[in-house]
C-alpha cells in the first residue's frame, strides 16, 4: 500500500506547490477586509491595469503576526485592516514602510492618513448609540460618557471587550479622558450591562428590539445591512431602533478600514497603484454602496441610508492614538469585567 | 522531531521582562478563564458521556423500529462545525428567527430563547461532539464483548443488571476515550466560545497574544492548557489500564432484544428527538437562510471552493496516516523509549488550540528561511507548509485509533514475523498493515471530519487566493452575512457526510 501511496504524495505535493509565472505584474495584499465588492473591486483593477491582485485573508492579528515572522521574506506588499489600531500596531512594529502619492494626498483628507505616509483610510465606522425612542428620552443623552450614569443600569447590552471596535472606543474615551476616567466609565457601563457582552453588533439591535434592552453600540454599517437584509423580520427589527451620534462637540468617535504599504514589500508601485485606484471616487462609490460604509474620500456622498441616519460629525482625534492606546484600553476592559 | 520544533519557538517566548501584561490578566480575568474553561469541558464531557453511551447502548443492545436509520443519523452531528452549530442554534431560537416567525404569525409574541450563555454553550457543543462517545462505545459493543453480553444473558440476568453489571464496565475504555477526544475539541474551540461570550484559556491566549500584543502571557496561557490536557492524558490513560478488558473473540452478531409496546415507541421516540435537534434544526435554519437570499460570491466559487476542501483534507489525510503509521511500526520494530517518546510526542499538538500551531509554524519557517536555504524552501509559505501544520495538528487524532489497534491486534503476530526474520518493509506490507487495517480506516475518516472543518490554521497560513468552504462560511459569518455563510456552511456539512458515512461502515463491519 505504502509503495501505491508514495508517489501519489510526491505527485500532489507537487501539483499543489506554487509556482508563480515570472514576469507577471502582481500585488499581493494581507486584507482582513473579506468583502466580496472587495475581490469584485480586486478583479477590475487587474482588468483596468493587468496587475493580479493576489489575496490572503484573515483577522488583522493574525496577519500582523504573520507579516512579523515571515520579515525580510514576506510576499506581501500591501497590509489592508478593518480597525485603526492594528494598523499603528503594524506601523509600531516596523512593518510598514512611507508609502503615497499625489493622487493618494488628493483621495484621502490628511486626518485620515498618517503623516508620514505609513498607511491610509480606505473607508470610515461611526461607533454610534441605537436605542429604543420609546425606552429612552435623548435630553440627558448626548455623550457616550452618559452612558456610565445610573440611570440606564440594567437597560444597556454590548459585544465583547475581545471585539476591536470596543476596544478603538475605549481607546479614544483613554486619549480624551485619560486611563482612570476610562476606567471608571467602564466600571459603570459593565454595571448597567443588562446581560453578560455576548454575540455580534446586529444581535445588540435585535436585543433592544426584543425589549432585552434599551441602549447599545453599534457601528453604523451593520444598521444599514439590517435595514437592507434579506429576512423581513431583522429589517424590522432594524426599524425599531433609532440612533444618536454621540459627541458632537468632540465629535462621534470613528473607526477606519484602512491599508499600508509592507515593509519588505516586492511591488511597492503596484501597490501604490492599488492604494490609489482605491480611494479614488468610483471605487469609493463601490464600497459606500455595496457596505454602507462612509467613504474616505470627501468627495465622495455616503449612501442613502447612511445619510438619513444624520450628519455625521466625526472625531478629529489623530486615528494613530487609537492604536497608541489598544493595549491599555484591553487592561482597562479586564479590570473593569467587560468580558 | 521536526514536528516538534514549533512548540521550542513557542515555549520560548516564556519569559518576559515585562510582567505587567500577565500581572492585570492574573488579578483581573485568570479566574473567570478558569472557570468557565472547567465548568464547559466538564459540562460538554458530562453531557456527550449521557448521549453518546446512552444512544449506543440503546441502538446496540435493542432492536426498534428504525433503529438502523438512528444508528447512522445518530452519527451525522459530526459533520457540523461548532462555530456553524452556534450560529445555527442561537440564530434559530432567537429574535427574528424561524420560531419566532411561526410564533408571531399565529399571533403569538415571544417564542424566542437566548441561548448566548455558559448553559447554551455547553448544550450546543454537546450536540455536535456526543457522536465521538457514540462512535466509540459502538464499536466496542459491536465487536468485542459479544460473549460476555450473552453468557450474561444466558446466566438470566435482567436487562438493567445487564447494562449495569456487565455493560457499562466493560464500556469504560471506550467511554473514557470518546470523551477524551470530545474535551479536546472543547478546549480547542474559539469560534463559538467567542460568539456566545464565554471567555475561557483558549480566548484568554488570543486576547493577550493579539489585542495586548503579549506574547509571554499567551504561552503562558497556552502552557496551563498545555497542562490540562496533559493531567486529562494521564487520567485516561491510567483509567483504561485499570479498566483493561480481555477481548472476548470474534463471535456470530450480537442477539438484539427486541423492544416492543410502548418502550418501543420511546425508543424511536427518543432516537428521532435527538437527531431532530442536533442534525435536522441547524441543517433546516441553514436551508431556511438560504432561501431568497443573495448568495454572494460564495455561490459562482462553489466548485473551487469544495475542490479545494476536499484536496486539502485528501492531502493531509494521506500524509497524517502515512507518517502516524510509520511511526507506530517504528515503535514496535525496535521497542526503545525513544521510539516510544516520538511515537507519543506526534500527538502533542492536539493538545493547543490550532491559530497557536499556526504561528509557531510561521516562527519555524522564518527561522528556516533564515538559516538553512533547503528546509526553508519546504516550508516557507505556500500549501507544504499548510499541510505540514495540519500533520502538527491532527496527527493526536489518528494516533489514538492507531495506537489502539497495534497494541491489541498485532503486537504478537509482529513478534512471531521478527522471530522469523522477516526484512522490515515485509513485516509492514504483510503484518502490519494488513492488521492494522479497521484502525487505519478508522483513523482516515476521523482526521478528514477534522479537517473539513479545520479553520484557524488555514486561515492563517494558507497561500494567495485560497479558500475552503470552511474558511468562507466563516468569514461571512464574522461579517455578519449569515445567510451568505449558508450555502458554504451546508456544503461543508453535506462533504462531511462522506466520511461520517464511512465511518458508519467500518463500525458495522468491525
Amino acid at each position: 500500500m505504502k509503495r501505491i501511496l508514495l508517489p501519489i504524495i510526491a505527485l500532489l505535493l507537487v501539483a499543489c506547490g506554487e509556482t508563480g509565472e515570472s514576469g507577471e505584474q502582481v500585488v499581493n495584499v494581507y486584507s482582513h477586509r473579506h468583502y466580496d465588492v472587495d475581490q469584485q473591486i480586486f478583479d477590475d483593477f487587474e482588468k483596468e491595469t493587468g496587475i493580479k491582485v493576489n489575496v490572503v485573508s484573515a483577522g488583522a492579528d493574525e496577519l500582523i503576526v504573520r507579516l512579523q515572522t515571515e520579515a525580510a521574506n514576506s510576499p506581501a506588499d500591501l497590509l489592508v485592516t478593518s480597525d485603526a489600531s492594528r494598523l499603528y500596531r503594524a506601523y509600531s512594529e516596523d512593518l510598514l514602510q512611507p508609502a503615497t502619492s499625489p493622487e493618494i494626498e488628493k483621495n484621502v483628507p490628511a486626518h485620515l492618513r498618517d503623516t508620514d505616509g505609513y498607511w491610509t483610510a480606505l473607508t470610515v465606522r461611526a461607533r454610534v448609540i441605537v436605542y429604543h425612542p420609546e425606552r429612552v428620552t435623548i435630553d440627558s443623552l448626548s455623550r457616550i460618557e452618559d452612558l456610565a450614569n445610573p440611570e440606564w443600569k440594567g437597560r444597556i447590552v454590548a459585544r465583547s471587550s475581545s471585539n476591536e471596535y470596543n476596544q478603538s472606543l475605549l481607546a479614544s474615551i483613554i486619549a480624551h479622558n485619560g486611563d482612570s476616567a476610562a476606567e471608571a466609565w467602564a466600571k459603570g457601563v459593565v454595571a448597567n450591562f443588562a446581560r453578560e457582552p455576548k454575540g455580534n453588533d446586529r444581535d445588540q439591535i435585535k436585543a433592544i428590539a426584543a425589549g432585552e434592552a434599551d441602549l447599545a453600540f453599534v457601528n453604523t454599517y451593520y444598521l444599514g445591512k439590517m435595514m437592507n437584509s434579506d429576512n423581513e423580520a431583522e429589517r424590522q427589527a432594524a426599524a425599531v431602533v433609532k440612533l444618536l451620534f454621540p459627541n458632537q462637540e468632540r465629535g462621534t468617535h470613528i473607526n477606519i478600514s484602512g491599508a499600508g504599504v509592507t515593509k519588505h514589500a516586492p511591488n511597492k508601485e503596484n501597490a501604490i497603484k492599488l492604494l490609489e485606484y482605491l480611494t479614488s471616487p468610483t471605487i469609493q462609490t463601490r464600497f459606500a454602496e455595496a457596505n454602507y460604509e462612509y467613504p474616505a474620500n470627501p468627495k465622495v456622498a455616503a449612501s442613502r441610508d447612511l445619510e438619513s441616519f444624520g450628519d455625521l460629525i466625526p472625531d478629529t482625534l489623530p486615528i494613530g492614538k487609537l492604536g497608541e492606546y489598544n493595549r491599555q484600553a484591553v487592561e482597562v476592559f479586564n479590570r473593569a469585567g467587560w468580558n | 522531531m521536526l514536528l516538534l520544533l514549533p512548540f521550542l519557538f513557542l515555549f520560548g517566548g516564556w519569559s518576559t521582562n515585562d510582567p505587567s501584561g500577565w500581572n492585570n490578566l492574573r488579578t483581573t480575568v485568570l479566574g473567570e478563564y478558569t472557570v468557565n474553561t472547567l465548568v464547559v469541558m466538564t459540562g460538554v464531557g458530562f453531557l456527550s458521556l449521557l448521549l453518546g453511551g446512552g444512544f449506543a447502548i440503546l441502538t446496540s443492545l435493542y432492536d426498534f423500529p428504525l433503529r438502523r436509520f438512528f444508528s447512522i443519523a445518530l452519527l451525522l452531528p459530526l459533520a457540523l462545525p461548532s462555530y456553524i452549530a452556534a450560529y445555527a442554534f442561537s440564530g434559530f431560537f432567537e429574535f427574528t428567527g424561524p420560531l419566532d416567525l411561526i410564533g408571531r404569525s399565529i399571533g403569538q409574541n415571544g417564542w424566542h430563547l437566548n441561548l448566548m450563555h455558559r448553559g447554551g454553550l455547553i448544550l450546543v457543543l454537546s450536540l455536535v461532539l456526543y457522536p465521538y462517545v457514540f462512535a466509540t462505545s459502538r464499536v466496542a459493543l459491536q465487536s468485542r464483548y459479544n460473549s460476555y453480553l450473552e453468557s450474561a444473558r444466558s446466566l438470566g440476568l435482567s436487562n438493567r443488571k445487564v447494562i449495569s453489571k456487565v455493560v457499562l464496565p466493560l464500556l469504560r475504555p471506550a467511554l473514557a476515550g470518546g470523551v477524551f477526544l470530545v474535551i479536546m475539541e472543547v478546549l480547542n474551540d474559539y469560534g463559538a466560545m467567542k460568539y456566545f461570550g464565554v471567555p475561557t484559556y483558549t480566548m484568554g491566549i488570543f486576547r493577550a497574544w493579539f489585542a495586548m500584543g503579549d506574547l509571554a502571557s499567551a504561552v503562558r496561557l497556552a502552557l496551563m492548557l498545555f497542562a490540562l490536557v496533559a493531567v486529562l492524558a494521564l487520567l485516561e490513560g491510567w483509567y483504561n489500564r485499570k479498566n483493561k478488558v480481555t477481548e472476548s473473540h470474534r463471535s456470530r452478531p450480537l442477539q438484539r432484544l427486541k423492544l416492543d409496546g410502548s418502550t418501543a415507541v420511546l425508543a424511536t421516540g427518543l432516537s428521532a428527538t435527538l437527531f431532530s435537534i442536533a442534525f435536522v434544526l441547524p441543517v433546516v435554519y441553514l436551508l431556511w437562510l438560504l432561501t431568497g437570499a443573495d448568495l454572494g460570491r460564495a455561490a459562482s466559487e462553489w466548485a473551487t471552493l469544495s475542490a479545494n476542501s476536499l484536496k486539502t483534507a485528501l492531502i493531509a489525510t494521506v500524509v497524517i496516516i502515512g507518517l502516524v503509521v510509520f511511526t507506530q511500526f517504528v515503535r514496535l520494530l525496535v521497542k526503545t523509549p525513544l521510539a516510544f517518546a516520538v511515537g507519543k510526542s506526534i500527538s502533542l499538538g492536539y493538545s493547543l488550540p490550532g491559530a497557536i500551531i499556526a504561528v509557531g509554524v510561521l516562527m519555524l519557517s522564518a527561522f528556516t528561511d533564515r538559516s538553512t536555504a533547503t528546509l526553508g524552501v519546504v516550508l516557507s509559505g505556500g500549501f507544504t507548509m499548510l499541510i505540514f501544520a495540519y500533520t502538527i495538528r491532527f496527527s493526536g487524532v489518528a494516533y489514538q485509533p492507531l495506537h489502539a489497534e497495534s497494541e491489541k491486534r498485532s503486537a504478537r503476530m509482529f513478534e512471531a514475523g521478527q522471530s522469523l526474520r522477516m526484512k522490515p518493509w515485509r513485516l509492514l506490507h504483510k503484518i502490519y498493515l494488513p492488521l492494522s487495517l479497521p484502525g487505519i480506516r478508522l483513523a482516515a475518516i476521523l482526521v478528514m471530519i477534522d479537517m473539513l472543518k479545520e479553520l484557524p490554521l488555514t486561515l492563517i497560513l494558507r497561500p494567495f487566493n485560497f479558500s475552503t468552504l470552511a474558511t468562507k462560511a466563516f468569514e461571512y459569518a464574522d461579517d455578519e452575512m449569515l445567510a451568505r455563510a449558508a450555502l458554504p456552511a451546508l456544503s461543508v456539512i453535506a462533504v462531511g457526510l462522506i466520511p461520517v458515512l464511512l465511518l458508519h461502515r467500518i463500525l458495522r463491519t468491525e
